[in-house]
């Protein structure tokens, strides 16, 4: 189920609220791990009792490794350790990875002469990118002795399964939501900026994302069929750049308000990442949930900075692939992290690291970050290096004209919509004004709150509505 | 308690569908498909993503509030932007919409073979079993009433010119058929529309030229016989308004007929599509159907029960048949026609010619062939005339003998085409069944008879006789027919 849809808007949502505010506080996490887990299952069927047993194996080890703590047994807790990290990567590897491997091992072996017929067919479960890291976020910090371990499992399940966050984030870790795990209590105050946050991420998926996915949409299509010219490419390309940041910052503020009225209070997971000035800015920026895990448990548990300036390098670039690697299985998501990773590794060389408005010439540092940026997602849309290859090619090998299946995707709305979202995205907050209606909610007058909720919810509501029609003519003969 | 009104206000917008459908509000039928039910809930069906998808779209199909969103949506998109709420509809100049779908032929709906020469086959195959055909392919809104067109992908239309322009071409010079396309730029040049602005169908002008050409063509005469006129006004539905989600009724003059013919007509077929339904089919203003007054006791088949043999009776008991089709559908005319010309074409009988075979088998050239133990032969006909002629021909290759099948049930020969040259000839039979029935292959004017290699599979041990010729000439085959292209 996602949040832009009918039955989860205008079925789960209300009922689920209503029943989460009605509930008794003693009962309201049980409430919510129910309704959290029919949500779950609305995408995945029989796969969620895999996710509940692999939550009940990681709640055990965290008592085991707690209790090995107390007794100072510190093999028996690294064992345990590695067996909850193992479990969960495992089951990523299975879901995720199974098919890309087999795959490689299939061309391989006919390169070398011995043509197999390895086909793995694994269907992936909607969001267990995000509940694995989660989960192995638990087992890590009741190792590190960051966080104490639940003794009762459902907490665990509830921390797991919280619909707001189960399918694509942001990545939270137990320490940030415990207190609210036990006895959720949403308060007015925070129900009331929870639906206006609720209402500003639809509006972004709706009004914003899915009225420019269609030029993007139509210039990828193009290169497939060898007709995208240059124009177009480039349009086509910020097109993919703005939708990518409104679909995605739109879900987890709506994932955050809705964590709000629930009585959660979720990370941040966007920072205006296109008014970075450096990629190492845009990192610090962009999905920062997923930065902030690579941080804490790859960059750092591999020595971080801390062994010299080689070790640093190869650090950030294992970081980079494996970001990258976590995004999709396949080589063009690779490359894209590599191709991020040797950028962090020339800022870092080059010394142009700044993370900070405080630069010469904030301006053109802004627009070749976009810029590269921008050419890094075309790798990323393009899901293949062929087709990516295409892309490149089109848009730094002049082609003049507009294909026409482009042409029809830009229409008055659609370039209305990229032209306001390149203004609000792409000019310094200060300026677009974009930060202040965002991220200063506490700060907003009330009339203006209630403008968006009362003017944008009701607009958004009739585009998810109306987004299904498909009437036609006549059946075809 | 201002602090609420944002959470307040979000739960009302969310629940408000709810409250209503409870409160017996219903979703009119917004799309051409009947509701989706809600799915079987049970162990099994929990476990299929089916199930879900299913529940939501017959969710959204009952969500009361739909259209009311559906026409805000495309008020915004039109009104505010001037942008289409549908791919398949595009907005002309004047309140004119067009259906892009008009210019599928050449994109995603190609026809199989040339369509102009499946007309002309069909129309002289009818005349040659005695009957009166008028076939009839009008052509799309976006070249007849093209002076509001907006900007459209040239490719596209240019080819589909070229397409439609050749039908008509063929509809003029073919005995039976009727070319419009003429008559309606005339009128559209003297500044009176045929087309409704927003539907794709003609208004009261178009219906009138339709309704008087066919009436004339079934009998001379015929259309001032049944005082075909245009009356009241009436307020039309139209379908491109529906398909952008703002339903809107665009105001139309009636057309028909007051008077039943003086002397019967019998045996009247109406092969149609919507534009002929519109016409003939649907009572108008003050008027019955057309087809009620001018044409009683004739029957009405659309080509669903054409394909589906549900017509077959109508067709072979027919006197005169009305085939139309709207030129953009043209593929299902060339994927169709083979059927009520296999239904008609029993009794005609032509010049004998002979079997060559093109696969290596022997004997290479005979009368009869029989088909050998793989079931499979490629063969050609060998015509005793000229390889090719102006005039269209229709090849009988009769089915003297098929072996029947192991549990004794009627054997069946198919019939595949291989052309050497050209597309593959149009309405030819796909297969038959039964001794003494006959495949049939037309030879459209100008095609060497020798390029249209066939692969015939069938029961081995089945005896096809000598395949005969016989030449489309625009002229009923009198009499007995037995001595063929002679007896006209």
């Amino acid at each position: 189920m996602v949040f832009s849809s009918t039955t989860f808007l205008f079925v789960f949502l209300p009922v689920t609220l209503v029943a989460v505010w009605l509930s008794p506080a003693s009962i309201r996490r049980f409430v919510l791990l129910a309704a959290s887990v029919c949500f779950y299952i609305w995408g995945v069927q029989e796969f969620v009792l895999v996710v509940i047993g692999s939550t009940l194996l990681d709640w055990a080890i965290a008592l085991g490794i707690r209790r090995a703590h107390e007794r100072e047994r510190r093999t028996l807790a690294a064992a345990l350790l590695t067996l909850g990290i193992v479990q969960n990567l495992g089951l990523l590897a299975y879901y995720k990875y199974a098919g890309f491997l087999a795959e490689q091992i299939d061309k391989l072996s006919s390169w070398l002469g011995h043509p197999g017929t390895l086909t793995v067919s694994v269907l992936l479960p909607i969001g267990i990118s995000f509940f694995t890291f989660e989960k192995i976020s638990y087992d890590i910090d009741v190792w590190r002795r960051d966080v104490d371990p639940k003794r009762d499992p459902t907490q665990v399940l509830l921390f797991v399964f919280l619909f707001p966050r189960s399918i694509a984030g942001p990545i939270v870790r137990l320490r940030e939501i415990q207190d609210d795990l036990w006895r959720p209590t949403p308060r007015v105050e925070q129900i009331s900026d929870g639906a206006t946050r609720f209402a500003w991420g639809l509006a972004k998926k709706v009004l914003v994302a899915d009225q420019i996915s269609a030029i993007a949409d139509s210039a990828f299509a193009s290169a497939a069929t060898g007709t995208l010219t240059t124009p177009a490419a480039w349009i086509g390309a910020l097109a993919y750049s703005l939708q990518l940041y409104f679909d995605f910052s739109g879900y987890s503020d709506m994932a955050i308000g809705i964590g709000m009225m629930l009585g959660f209070r979720l990370p941040e997971n966007f920072n205006r990442p296109y008014s970075s000035v450096s990629i190492t800015d845009f990192w610090r920026r962009w999905h920062m949930t997923l930065s902030r895990w690579f941080r804490d448990y790859v960059y750092i548990s591999l020595g971080g900075n801390r062994h010299g300036e080689r070790a640093t390098y190869r650090n950030l670039i294992v970081v980079f692939v494996l970001t990258g690697f976590w995004h999709g299985a396949a080589w063009a998501f690779v490359l894209w992290g590599l191709y991020h990773g040797a950028w962090m590794l020339i800022e870092r060389r080059m010394e142009w690291r700044a993370v900070d408005g405080a630069v010469r010439m904030p301006w053109l540092r802004r627009a070749t970050t976009f810029l590269i940026v921008l050419l890094g997602w075309v790798l990323f849309r393009a899901e293949s290096l062929p087709l990516a290859g295409r892309y490149y090619h089109a848009m730094f090998v002049p082609v003049g004209g507009i294909p026409e299946t482009v042409r029809a995707a830009l229409s008055h709305q659609s370039v209305t919509v990229l032209v306001l979202a390149s203004v609000v995205l792409l000019l310094p907050g200060s300026i677009s004004g974009g930060r202040w209606i965002t991220e200063r909610l506490g700060a907003i007058p009330s009339f203006a709150r209630l403008a968006t909720v009362g003017l944008v919810l009701p607009l958004a509501l009739v585009f998810v509505m109306s987004s299904t029609f498909h009437p036609f003519l006549y059946f075809q003969f | 308690m201002r602090r609420c009104i944002p959470a307040a206000w979000l739960l009302l917008l969310l629940l408000v569908p709810a409250i209503a459908w409870v409160a017996g509000a219903r979703q009119p039928l917004l799309e051409d498909r009947s509701k989706e039910p809600f799915p079987a809930v049970n162990t099994a069906s929990l476990q299929q993503p089916s199930t879900f998808a299913q529940f939501d779209t017959a969710f959204l199909d009952r969500f009361p509030a739909r259209d009311k969103a559906l026409q805000l949506h495309a008020d915004i998109a039109l009104d505010l932007f001037r942008d289409s709420t549908s791919p398949d509809v595009a907005l002309g100049h004047n309140g004119y919409l067009y259906y892009l779908r008009e210019l599928s032929p050449c994109t995603d709906y190609a026809p199989t073979g040339d369509p102009g020469d499946a007309v002309d086959v069909l129309s002289r195959e009818l005349i040659a079993t005695g009957r009166r055909p008028v076939v009839v392919l009008p052509r799309a809104k976006v070249f007849v009433h093209d002076a509001d067109i907006p900007a459209l992908d040239d490719s596209n239309k240019r080819c589909d010119a070229r397409l439609e322009e050749g039908i008509e071409q063929r509809l003029a010079t073919t005995p039976g058929g009727l070319a419009m396309f003429a008559q309606q730029r005339a009128l559209e040049q003297a500044g009176k529309a045929t087309f409704l602005k927003t539907d794709t169908h003609w208004n009261w002008r178009g219906r009138e030229l339709f309704a008087r050409d066919v009436l004339n063509r079934i009998r001379p005469g015929l259309a001032d016989e049944v005082g075909l006129q245009v009356g009241a006004p009436y307020g039309r539905d139209t379908d491109l308004t529906a398909m952008l989600g703002r339903p809107r009724t665009e105001e139309d003059l009636s057309v028909g007929a007051t008077r039943t013919p003086r002397e019967a007509l019998q045996h009247v077929l109406l092969i149609g599509d919507s534009q002929l339904t519109e016409t003939f089919l649907v009572p108008r203003g003050p008027f019955q159907p057309i087809r009620d007054v001018a044409l009683p006791g004739s029957q009405y088949c659309d080509w669903g029960t054409v394909a589906t043999s549900a017509c077959d009776d109508a067709i072979t008991s027919s006197k005169t048949i009305v085939i139309e089709k709207v030129a953009r559908d043209m593929k299902v005319v060339t994927d169709t026609c083979w059927l009520p010309l296999a239904l008609t074409a029993g009794p005609l009988r032509g010049t004998p010619a002979s079997w060559e075979r093109v696969d290596g088998g022997t004997p290479a050239q005979s009368t009869s062939l029989v088909l050998p133990a793989s079931g499979e032969v490629t063969v050609r006909v060998r015509s005793n005339a000229a390889d090719a002629e102006p005039t269209p021909r229709l090849l009988r290759l009769p089915l003297e003998h098929v072996t029947p099948a192991p549990d004794n049930t009627p054997g069946a020969v198919a019939l595949a085409q291989e052309p050497q040259e050209g597309p593959p000839a149009p309405c030819a039979s796909p297969q038959q069944s039964g001794n003494g029935n006959a495949l049939f292959l037309p030879v459209p004017a100008n095609r060497r008879v020798s390029d249209l290699v066939i692969r015939l599979t069938g029961p081995p041990g089945t005896v096809m006789g000598a395949p005969q010729e016989i030449l489309l000439d625009g002229r009923p085959v009198a009499g007995d027919v037995a001595t063929g292209r002679a007896n006209h």
